[in-house]
């Protein structure tokens, strides 16, 4: 199996995966917001989604970058910026 | 006469409240053709203005009635009756409205049930197949789509296909898509959008579906 290489098509993995958990998981996603404890709602589904992606990106590149972190910001958080939450 | 912006959208499709998936694309189709910038159907009979609401409402008709979710809403909205199946749609995919909901309306968390995989279809993610041919079906679809990092809202703007059908066929959930001839064209228009062979994985995806409705049929039959 070839491994993602380059960091611009890892965030786009990373992306689409969040992306998936956003649309399979959307009422745990807009309490997590709600109340403020996303990453602990969503412990489970995180951590497939972040197992997914390390096995298709190469080691060396999971070292430079978060590329989960990043897109559980850029597509959880910001996709729920509308929920009424007092982290905004 | 009632006017055209005031009707609703069955009105709008000249079709009936119960009217399947395949009926709402026929309709929109002969609406857009019946209300096109070139069309003699309408010609002398509207003015430039009324076209416009008409071609307006026709599009925010099929808007919300191919969409099931939408649809649901819709027919809640306006005290339809709903089938189970409508029914089940909304349960599963919340409404924006309730993505607004304030704290103090939430109903209690649900009950604990055996939780489901995450993310539905994405076992052997690591051993995908990535050489054309073979059988695709919803899973391989969608890993195909993943490893691409494209998203199905992406999908959507592309290809005008609704998300929720892409998300249906990557699902597998064959009773709630539509007839074949539409499945075959979605599929089409997801494989090309991916870089995927759009004729083979088509056929290949259509001719699973068929399988299964056929086996359904059959099933129906033994309990008749």
């Amino acid at each position: 199996m070839v491994r993602i290489a380059d960091a611009a098509r890892a965030r786009r993995l990373a992306r689409a995966i969040l992306s998936d958990v956003l649309l399979y998981n959307p009422e745990a996603v807009r309490l997590g917001i709600q109340r403020d404890d996303l990453f602990d709602r969503l412990q489970d589904q995180l951590q497939e989604a972040r197992a997914y992606f390390e096995e298709r990106v190469e080691p060396e590149l999971l070292q430079k970058e978060n590329f989960i972190d990043r897109a559980v910001v850029d597509v959880l958080v910001w996709g729920s910026r509308r929920v009424h939450s007092r982290i905004w | 006469m009632k006017l055209f912006d005031s009707r609703s959208h069955y009105e709008v499709l000249e079709i009936s409240a119960d009217a399947h998936p395949e009926e709402v694309e026929r309709a929109y189709r002969i609406a857009t053709a019946t209300y096109g910038e070139e069309s003699l159907a309408t010609y002398s009979l509207l003015d430039e203005e009324d076209v416009r609401v008409a071609r307006e409402c026709v599009e925010l008709a099929y808007e919300v009635l191919s969409d099931p979710v939408a649809r649901q809403r819709y027919d809640a909205e306006r005290g339809l009756d709903l089938d189970d199946g409508e029914q089940r749609v909304a349960a599963e995919v919340p409404l924006v409205d309730e993505l607004l909901v304030s704290l103090e309306d939430e109903a209690p968390a649900p009950s604990p049930r055996p939780r489901e995989p995450v993310l539905p279809a994405l076992e052997g993610f690591a051993d995908v197949d990535e050489e054309a041919g073979g059988v695709y079906d919803g899973p391989r679809l969608r890993r195909a789509r993943l490893l691409r990092g494209v998203e199905i809202d992406q999908i959507a703007d592309v290809t005008k296909v609704n998300p929720t059908y892409l998300r249906f066929i990557e699902d597998e959930r064959y009773d709630d898509l539509p007839a074949a001839v539409y499945v075959r064209g979605f599929v089409t228009a997801y494989a090309r959008c991916l870089g995927l062979e759009p004729a083979g994985v088509s056929l290949s995806y259509v001719e699973r579906m068929e399988q299964h409705r056929g086996e359904g049929e059959a099933r129906k039959g033994w309990g008749r």
